[in-house]
């Protein structure tokens, strides 16, 4: 007899557990849940929220740059902000319908695979987020080199300056960059991994064989 | 039905099928309290979805089905995993002893072993003991058919080698 046909002797004669009364169970209905999902859920508004901050506070930030501007880069930083807006509806619409597929009836696959997709909704605006930070940290530097009053200086001390303002920005934009992976990578090991694995393996199943 | 009618329903029908969540929880879990936690949550997730449960199939293929989703796909788990170390030193023990286990002891050297493997195998070695044929598993893990025997056939052999090693069988 291998090691399972004797499991499964013992399997379904199996009573060797706790007795849970109606009581206990009526309780247990009323607690919250502490599923990876329900965590997912709160880290994902919580992101949304901080995002649609950020987005508010640079339309507001972005005002006096604008005017300084000419028109057309006015009327440009103008779309951008309403770009903005429009796509960050549409995360936020993206992510609510995601969540609300989720039904942990469905097969294992297309649970895994649903709360996954949700999941990618909120990376994806945190990417969106971030060239928008990279787009606005360029704005400012363009601006200050433009608004810098350069008449007494040579072509050489203009183009360090540029070389200044760009490197400056990339350093911040770097930095922003690798304070968001190693963040990322903390929680995705807390939050989604579990998930990536078992989905992986179902996965894979269905490609090798 | 009001919703004190369909809670007391539901309490009624749980009662009657908890060996199904504990069973799932005795091959998900390592201790009393990880398996209490696992026990609640798959409460909470079947109540969650209970005002759908359209009666067309039977409670406890519902239950089964939504207690292995919320065992692979939504418990978090500690992070207390069974110490392999451990586990090959008792084995080392016997076996300097004069290995005779009883069966009460090979069972139990089984429901570790069984323990050791990943969540989607753990799913297939429940469903394997509760008798389910492999039309079922398959539409209960999103895969095919075929991908379930072969899988199966897997975790068999990865279960039995495991076994031999240990000179347990």
């Amino acid at each position: 007899m291998d090691g399972l046909d004797l499991l499964k002797k013992h399997w379904q004669n199996d009573q060797g557990f706790p007795k849970i009364n109606k009581q206990e169970i009526q309780l247990m209905l009323h607690k919250k849940s502490s599923s990876l999902l329900r965590w997912i859920f709160i880290i994902s508004v919580i992101e949304l929220f901080i995002g649609i901050c950020l987005n508010v506070k640079f339309y507001f930030y972005d005002k006096p740059i604008v005017d300084a501007n000419p028109f057309v880069l006015e009327i440009f930083a103008e779309v951008v902000d309403v770009l903005l807006y429009l796509v960050t509806i549409y995360f936020v619409y993206c992510f609510f319908s995601a969540y609300r597929k989720i039904k942990n009836t469905t097969n294992t696959k297309v649970l895994l695979q649903s709360i996954l997709h949700t999941r990618k909704t909120v990376n994806d605006y945190i990417k969106f987020n971030i060239y928008i930070i990279i787009y606005a940290f360029s704005l400012e530097a363009i601006r200050r080199f433009l608004n810098t009053d350069m008449h007494d200086w040579n072509l050489a001390q203009s183009f360090l300056y540029m070389v200044f303002l760009a490197s400056i920005t990339f350093l911040f934009a770097w930095f922003g960059i690798y304070l968001l992976k190693k963040y990322y990578r903390f929680l995705y090991v807390r939050l989604v991994n579990k998930l990536d694995v078992n989905y992986e393996e179902l996965e894979r199943l269905e490609q090798t064989n | 039905m009001n919703a004190n009618n369909l809670e007391q329903e539901f309490v009624d029908l749980l009662e009657g099928n908890q060996n199904i969540l504990h069973k799932i929880c005795k091959l998900y879990t390592y201790d009393a309290a990880s398996h209490q936690d696992l026990f609640q949550e798959i409460v909470i997730q079947l109540w969650k979805s209970y005002p759908n449960f359209k009666g067309d199939a039977k409670f406890s293929t519902w239950a089964y089905r939504v207690s292995l989703n919320t065992a692979i796909s939504l418990y978090r788990g500690k992070k207390t995993k069974i110490n392999t170390v451990e586990w090959d030193q008792s084995f080392l023990n016997i076996r300097y002893e004069e290995y005779n286990a009883t069966e009460e002891e090979q069972l139990n050297y089984l429901y570790d072993a069984v323990r050791l493997l990943s969540d989607v195998d753990k799913a297939l070695v429940y469903m394997y003991l509760e008798d389910k044929d492999y039309a079922e598993i398959a539409e209960t893990l999103g895969i095919t058919e075929g991908n379930a025997r072969v899988k199966m056939n897997r975790v068999k052999k990865k279960i039995k080698e495991l076994l031999i090693k240990k000179g347990v069988i």
